[in-house]
C-alpha cells in the first residue's frame, strides 16, 4: 500500500530549480533512503512535503489520497512527522517542553506540566527512547538530542517519519541505536524516509534507495539489486573513488604540544582533564570521540577563547603564555574550522576581503595602516584560482558560495599564512564527495610539506583514514592512543565510549 | 517609620512607569521582538491620556485613550517588524522620532500651548487614589496605604506576565518564538500570530506606564520631562532583570530607589553634604545602575532569537 | 592617481548596488506623500506648505536664499557628527545610544577651553585646534568609558551609554553650568550659562553676513576621514568585519587574530570624539557661551539621520543636509498655519519608511527589476 507518492514536483528557487519533476512512490512499511549529493534537492523535496516549502508546482498524495500541505500543521495532522539535519530544538527548554510544544496538555490556559512529564515519560518507554524528562536539552549530547525529535514527532502519531541526514552527528554506536530503533519502528508498521549522503549506512538500512542528482530523480533501485558503487555513479555521475590518500612521510621535530592541559566549559564544569600529548611535523595526529567530549574545550584552549585552569600549550617547543588567535599564529598556528558562518568567513564580506583575513596588516596588503587593493585583488584571484573556487568570483560575497566553496575559501586563507602546525576540526563536516577529496588531497599535501596537522574528527574513516596515530577523547581524557593498523572502528567505538581503554605502550 | 513608609510609597510610584514600561519590553523581547520604541509609545500614551481626561474629565477615559494609541503604535511596529520582517531597531526609532514630532503639534493644536498641557483630572489626587488607610499606621506596608492604580496594575502586571509566561501554554510558545522561531514553525505553532501578540501586548503595557508619567502622579503633560528617558531607562530595566517579569520588576525598584535616595540626600543633607552640588544627587541613580551593572550583572543574555527578523521560508 | 582610476574602474561593483541609493530617496519621497495627505487631512494646503518649507530651507536659491543656506549647513553640520557618531559605532557592530551626552559634553569643554583664562587670549589659529582636541579627548573619552566596559566586561554599550548620557546631563546642567558652579558666569540676577567664549575661539565665518563658519567644512573633512578609516584601512576593515560578525560575537575576526577588545573601545572613542565636536559647534559657532537651558535632541536626531544615510558616510553627509534643511525651513511652514513640528514629523516618516526597507526593496525590484528577473534556471546546487 502506497503511503506517501509525489507527483511532478517543481519546486524553484530564485537561482535555482532545487526540484525539477520529481514523481516518487514510497510503500507503507518500508525503509526507503533518498540519497545525493549535497544539493541534490532531496531535502527540498521532503520540506514541501513536510509543509516548510511550497512545491512551485506538482501534487503530493498521502495514503493514496490527493493532500494540499501548505505548513506543518497540515503535515502534521497527516501524521506525517519530519526529523530536521539541524535539530528543532529549544536549548533552553527541557526535554517535555520541547517535545509538548505545539500540543500541550492542559488545564484551561494552564500548561500542566506534570501531566506532559507523565505522557512523556510513557512515550519514552512505549518506544524504548530513554530520556530524562527533566533536563534541559541544551545539556543532553547529540544522540539523545535526537531521541527527543523523534519521541516528538512521534507524540504527534506520526506514521510517516522523514530522517535528513540523522546520522551526521552520531558515534557508530549511537547510529547503530538509531538503526535498531528504526527497525522498530518499521515493524511497528512506520513508514521511514532516510535522507542522507552516506551510502555504506544507506545500504545497511534501507529497502528501497532513490537517487536525486541536481534536483532530478535518477532512479529508484531496491537495496539487494545495488551497491555503494552503483549508487556513488548515480549520485555523481561519474566513476567515484573515494579512496584515502594515504603518504610516507618522515615524521620530523615537535611542532605542537599540551602538558597537562585542563579547561573549564562555560558551565563552569572541566571538559578537559589533564591532557597531554604532541604533534610532530610531517604527522597527522587524529583526535576521536563522541561530540560534547572535550573537543570543544581543547580547540577553544588553542585559539585562546577559554582560558586553561591548568597545564601548558607549547608551539615550535616554546610555551605560549598569553594564548590568544594571534599569538597562536604568529608562532606557526593555522586553523581550520567546521563552523564556517561563524569562525571561519565573515559571510557578507566579499570572497577578497576573506581571504586576506589574519594577514591584512602585512605588506604588501597594507602599508602603515592602509590597504593595498590592487595587491588584495592579485592575490586573491591567485588564491582562488590555486583552490579551486567556484565562482572565482573575487567580488562575490562569502554568503553566496555553497559550503564545499566556502571551505575551500577558508582553506585558501588559513594555508596561505605562514604556518607550520594545522590545527583541523572537523575540516569536511557537511560537504559533498568533491569538496571532501579536495580537503583530503589538501591535507596531505600539508604532511609533505612538513606541516603538523592535529585532525578533530566525528567520522572514524576519516580518522582511520588519514591520521598516523590516533587519540581517543573520552569524558576529557585520552583513553587511548593506536594507529590505525592496530585498531578497527569498532575498538574505537569501544573506547569512544569509555568501554576499553588502551594506553600508549612506552618504548 | 513615616519616612520609610513615604519613601517606599514613593519609590513605588517612581518605579511604576518604568516598570510597566519594562513589561512591555520583557513580553515583546521574550517573543523575539526588539522595542526600541517604548519610549516613544509613552510619550504618546502620556499626551492621549491628558487628552482623553481633559476631554472627558474623567481620568479613566484618558487611560483608555493611552492604551489605544498604544494599540495602534504598537501594530505600526508590528506591521513593519513581523509582517515584513523589517528592521526592528530602525523602526523603534521611526517612532520614537515621530512621536517627538506630532506630539507637540497636537500639543500646540489641541491645547494652544508649547509645553505643558493644562491640569486634568488625575489618577494622582486624593480621590483617586486607592485608599487603604488602614494600613497607614503599619510599618512597611503603610507604604501601600494610598498609592494610585498604576502602583497596583505595575505590581499585578509583574505577577501576571510572571504566571503568563511560566506557566501557561501562551507563555510557552511566546518563549519558543523568540528562542527558535523555525522550531516552533515546525510544530505548527503559529510565529506571526504570537509576535503580533507580544508586540500589541508590550505596546499596551508601555501605553499604561506612560499614561502613569502624565494623569499618575501628576496632573499634566510635560513635553520636555515626560517620558524624558524613562523609555530607555525601562530598556535597561528590562535588560538588567534579564528579560523576566520579577527581573525588571527589581531591577524598576532598583533605578527608582536611586531616585528616592537622592531626593532624602539633597533633603537631609547637612553641613558638607549640603555642599555637594545638586547635579551630583541627581546623577547618582545612573552611576549607582553603572555600578551594580559592573559588580553584578556582567553578561546578560537574551531570548536567543531577539532582534532577529523572522522570515518564512518559502 | 593610478589607485584611483583602478578603483573607480576596474573593480567591478555589487549587483544592485543603486538600490542602496534608491532606498533612501524612495523612502523620503513616500514620507512626503504621507505628509501632504496628513496636512490635507487638517485642511491646509500641502502644496504651500511644501513651498514654504523647501524656500526657506536654504535648498533651492532664490531671495534671500543666503540666510537660509547658511543656517541650513550650520545645522547640518551638527547632525552630520551626531549621525556619524552612531553609524562608526554601528559599522563596528555596537549601538551606541551616547552621542546625546558626548553631544554636551563637547559643548560645554568647548565653553570652557573658550572661555577659561590661560587659554582666553591665544591667537585663533592656535586657540581653536586646541579647543577641538579637547573636546574630542574629553568626548572621546565618555564614549570609551562605554567602550570599555563592553570590550572587557562584556555591559551592553545601550545601557551604559543611556546612563552616560543622564550623568553628563545632570552634572552639566545640575553641578557646572547652574549659578554658583564652576562654570557659570558670574550675574547678580537670573541665570547666565557659562561666560562667553573669548572672540579667538569663534569659528571663523566663511560666508559673508551669514552665521556660516568653518564648522561646516571641518566637519566635511571628518566624513571624508571616516569614509576612509572604515574603508582603505586596515581599521576600519577589523572593524566593518566586527560588525558583520556581532551576532555571532565576532568569532571570525577574532580567530583571524583581529584583536576586537582594543577595537570595540577605539571605536567608541572615535564615536564619542566626532559627536562631542558637533557639541562644540553650537558653543563655537553660534552661542559663544554653554547656555543656562540647552535644547538636546542632535544625539537622537544623529541616529535618524545615520539610517537614513544608510550608516555610510556620505550618505549621512547628504542626510545630515536633508534634516538641517528641514529644521531650517520648519519656522517657515507656520505661515501656511502648520506647527513648525512638522519637518520633525516628516523625519520620523522617512525613518519608518527605511525600517520598511524590505517592502521598500520589493515593491523597487518588482517594478524596475522585473524584466530581467525571468525564470533563469541555473544548474547546481540549492542554496
Amino acid at each position: 500500500m502506497e503511503a506517501l507518492a509525489v507527483k511532478n514536483i517543481i519546486k524553484q528557487f530564485p537561482n535555482v530549480l532545487a526540484n525539477d519533476n520529481v514523481t516518487l512512490t514510497i510503500e507503507k512499511g518500508e525503509i526507503f533512503a533518498l540519497v545525493g549529493e549535497n544539493g541534490a534537492g532531496k531535502s527540498t523535496l521532503m520540506k514541501i512535503v513536510y509543509g516548510l516549502y511550497t512545491s512551485s508546482s506538482g501534487e503530493i498524495y498521502v495514503f493514496g489520497k490527493k493532500e494540499d500541505i501548505k505548513t506543518p500543521e497540515d503535515s502534521i495532522k497527516l501524521k506525517i512527522g519530519m526529523v530536521h539535519q539541524e535539530f528543532m530544538l529549544i536549548p533552553r527548554f527541557t526535554v517535555t517542553e520541547n517535545i509538548v510544544l505545539g500540543d500541550e496538555p492542559r488545564k484551561g490556559f494552564l500548561f500542566d506540566y506534570r501531566r506532559a512529564v507523565k505522557e512523556v515519560r510513557e512515550l519514552s518507554d512505549k518506544f524504548g527512547l530513554k530520556i530524562d524528562p527533566a533536563e534541559k536539552v541544551e545539556n543532553l549530547t547529540v544522540g539523545v538530542q535526537q531521541k527527543v525529535e523523534i519521541l516528538k514527532i512521534l507524540r504527534r502519531g506520526a506514521e510517516i517519519l522523514i530522517f535528513d541526514e540523522p546520522t551526521a552527528v552520531l558515534t557508530p554506536e549511537e547510529t547503530q541505536e538509531l538503526f535498531k530503533t528504526l527497525n522498530a519502528l518499521k515493524n511497528d508498521g512506520k513508514t521511514i524516509v532516510f535522507i542522507s549522503h552516506k551510502l555504506n549506512e544507506v545500504m545497511e538500512i534501507a529497502d528501497r534507495i532513490g537517487v536525486m542528482r541536481r534536483g532530478r530523480l535518477q532512479g529508484v533501485v531496491n537495496k539487494k539489486d545495488t551497491n555503494e558503487q552503483e549508487l556513488a555513479k548515480m549520485m555523481v555521475g561519474r566513476d567515484v573513488v573515494l579512496e584515502l590518500p594515504k603518504a610516507e612521510v618522515k615524521r620530523g621535530g615537535e611542532v605542537f604540544s599540551v602538558r597537562d592541559l585542563s579547561v573549564k566549559n562555560l558551565k563552569g564544569i572541566l571538559g578537559l582533564k589533564r591532557v597531554s600529548f604532541e604533534v610532530h611535523s610531517g604527522e597527522i595526529v587524529g583526535i576521536a570521540g563522541i561530540e560534547g567530549n572535550g573537543q570543544v574545550e581543547l580547540v577553544n584552549a588553542i585559539l585562546g577563547f577559554w582560558k586553561p585552569v591548568g597545564g601548558k600549550i607549547s608551539i615550535n617547543g616554546e610555551e605560549i603564555k598569553l594564548i590568544t588567535p594571534y599569538n597562536m599564529r604568529t608562532k606557526g598556528m593555522a586553523y581550520i574550522t567546521e563552523d564556517r558562518k561563524r569562525r571561519g568567513l565573515v559571510l557578507p564580506f566579499k570572497a577578497r576581503e576573506n581571504v586576506i583575513m589574519g594577514q591584512h596588516t602585512l605588506y604588501p596588503f597594507s602599508n602603515k595602516g592602509i590597504l593595498n587593493d590592487r595587491e588584495i585583488d592579485a592575490f586573491a584571484t591567485k588564491k582562488l584560482q590555486e583552490f579551486d573556487v567556484r565562482p572565482p568570483d573575487i567580488y562575490s560575497k562569502a554568503e553566496s558560495f555553497s559550503g564545499g566553496n566556502q571551505q575551500k575559501l577558508i582553506l585558501a586563507k588559513e594555508m596561505s599564512m605562514k604556518h607550520n602546525f594545522l590545527l583541523a576540526s572537523q575540516p569536511t563536516r557537511g560537504l559533498d564527495i568533491g569538496a571532501t577529496e579536495f580537503v583530503y588531497k589538501m591535507l596531505v599535501e600539508e604532511k609533505k610539506k612538513g606541516t603538523g596537522i592535529l585532525l578533530i574528527s566525528l567520522e572514524l574513516t576519516e580518522i582511520m583514514g588519514l591520521s598516523d596515530r590516533i587519540l581517543v577523547l573520552y569524558s576529557g581524557e585520552i583513553v587511548g592512543e593506536v594507529t590505525p593498523e592496530e585498531t578497527t572502528e569498532e575498538e574505537l567505538g569501544l573506547m569512544m565510549l569509555g568501554l576499553k581503554r588502551k594506553e600508549k605502550v612506552v618504548q | 517609620m513615616q519616612l520609610l513608609n513615604q519613601s517606599i510609597a514613593q519609590m513605588l510610584d517612581f518605579a511604576a512607569p518604568i516598570l510597566l514600561a519594562a513589561l512591555g519590553g520583557v513580553i515583546s523581547e521574550n517573543a523575539g521582538v526588539v522595542n526600541i520604541a517604548l519610549e516613544g509609545i509613552m510619550r504618546f500614551a502620556a499626551f492621549f491620556g491628558v487628552w482623553g481626561a481633559a476631554v472627558s474629565k474623567d481620568p479613566w477615559v484618558g487611560l483608555l485613550w493611552g492604551i489605544g494609541i498604544g494599540i495602534l503604535v504598537g501594530a505600526f511596529h508590528g506591521y513593519i517588524t513581523v509582517k515584513w520582517a523589517g528592521d526592528q531597531i530602525v523602526s523603534g526609532v521611526a517612532i520614537n522620532v515621530v512621536a517627538m514630532g506630532i506630539i507637540t503639534y497636537f500639543l500646540e493644536l489641541i491645547f494652544k500651548t508649547t509645553g505643558y498641557s493644562p491640569s486634568v483630572p488625575y489618577f494622582g489626587s486624593a480621590v483617586n487614589r486607592i485608599n487603604l488607610s488602614f494600613l497607614s499606621k503599619i510599618p512597611l506596608l503603610g507604604a501601600f496605604s494610598r498609592l494610585t492604580i498604576f502602583v497596583w496594575f505595575s505590581l499585578l502586571f509583574t505577577g501576571g506576565l510572571h504566571f503568563l509566561l511560566y506557566h501557561t501554554v501562551l507563555g510557552l510558545r511566546i518563549r519558543s518564538v523568540g528562542e527558535n522561531p523555525i522550531a516552533a514553525e515546525t510544530l505548527g505553532v503559529n510565529v506571526f500570530k504570537i509576535k503580533w501578540f507580544s508586540v500589541i501586548m508590550g505596546a499596551i503595557f508601555a501605553a499604561i506606564g506612560g499614561a502613569a508619567l502624565s494623569i499618575g502622579t501628576m496632573a499634566s503633560f510635560n513635553n520636555t520631562g515626560v517620558a524624558g528617558g524613562k523609555g530607555f531607562i525601562a530598556l535597561a530595566a528590562m535588560i538588567f532583570g534579564k528579560w523576566t517579569p520579577f527581573g525588571a520588576m527589581w531591577a524598576s525598584f532598583l533605578f527608582a530607589s536611586a531616585q528616592v535616595l537622592q531626593f532624602i540626600l539633597q533633603a537631609t543633607a547637612t553641613g558638607i553634604a549640603a555642599q555637594i552640588p545638586v547635579g551630583f544627587y541627581l546623577a547618582l541613580p545612573y552611576i549607582l545602575t553603572i555600578g551594580a551593572l559592573i559588580g553584578v550583572v556582567g553578561k546578560a543574555i537574551g531570548p536567543a532569537a531577539d532582534g532577529v527578523p523572522y522570515k518564512k521560508e518559502s | 592617481m593610478k589607485e584611483i582610476f583602478y578603483r573607480i574602474f576596474v573593480r567591478r561593483r555589487e549587483k544592485y548596488w543603486w538600490m542602496n541609493i534608491l532606498v533612501p530617496l524612495v523612502s523620503i519621497l513616500l514620507a512626503l506623500i504621507v505628509g501632504a495627505i496628513f496636512i490635507k487631512s487638517t485642511g491646509r494646503s500641502p502644496l504651500l506648505a511644501y513651498k514654504l518649507l523647501f524656500n526657506a530651507s536654504g535648498l533651492i536659491p532664490g531671495p534671500y536664499w543666503r540666510s537660509s543656506f547658511a543656517e541650513m549647513l550650520l545645522s547640518a553640520s551638527m547632525f552630520i557628527a551626531t549621525g556619524l557618531a552612531f553609524a562608526i559605532a554601528a559599522k563596528g557592530g555596537l549601538f551606541s545610544i551616547g552621542a546625546e551626552g558626548q553631544f554636551i559634553i563637547g559643548a560645554v569643554v568647548a565653553a570652557y577651553f573658550g572661555y577659561a583664562k590661560p587659554f582666553a587670549g591665544l591667537p585663533a589659529i592656535i586657540h581653536i585646534p586646541l579647543i577641538l582636541i579637547m573636546v574630542m579627548l574629553f568626548g572621546g573619552s565618555w564614549g570609551l568609558i562605554a567602550g570599555y566596559l563592553k570590550a572587557k566586561r562584556g555591559i551592553h554599550e545601550v545601557i551604559v551609554t543611556i546612563m552616560l548620557n543622564w550623568i553628563a546631563f545632570e552634572l552639566i546642567e545640575g553641578w557646572l553650568v547652574p549659578t554658583g558652579g564652576p562654570m557659570a558666569a558670574k550675574v547678580e540676577t537670573g541665570v547666565s550659562g557659562t561666560p562667553y567664549i573669548s572672540p579667538t575661539a569663534k569659528l571663523p565665518i566663511i560666508l559673508h553676513n551669514t552665521r556660516l563658519n568653518i564648522g561646516i567644512l571641518i566637519i566635511i573633512a571628518v566624513v571624508y576621514f571616516v569614509w576612509f578609516i572604515l574603508y582603505r584601512t586596515t581599521f576600519g576593515y577589523e572593524v566593518r568585519a566586527m560588525g558583520y560578525t556581532a551576532i555571532y560575537n565576532m568569532e571570525a575576526p577574532k580567530v583571524s587574530g583581529i584583536n576586537t577588545s582594543k577595537r570595540i573601545m577605539q571605536i567608541m572613542f572615535l564615536s564619542g570624539a566626532i559627536a562631542a565636536l558637533g557639541g562644540s559647534f553650537i558653543v563655537l559657532g553660534i552661542l559663544s557661551q554653554y547656555p543656562p537651558v540647552f535644547e538636546g535632541g542632535y544625539g537622537f536626531d544623529g541616529i535618524a539621520v545615520a539610517l537614513i544615510g544608510q550608516n555610510e558616510p556620505v550618505g549621512i553627509l547628504l542626510s545630515g543636509i536633508l534634516i538641517g534643511a528641514l529644521r531650517t525651513g520648519a519656522t517657515a511652514v507656520q505661515i501656511a498655519r502648520i506647527p513648525k513640528t512638522f519637518p520633525a514629523i516628516i523625519e520620523g516618516l522617512i525613518v519608518a519608511f527605511i525600517a520598511l526597507q524590505e517592502l521598500v526593496r520589493y515593491l523597487l525590484f518588482k517594478f524596475l527589476v522585473k524584466s530581467k528577473k525571468s525564470s533563469s534556471v541555473t544548474e547546481g546546487g540549492v542554496k
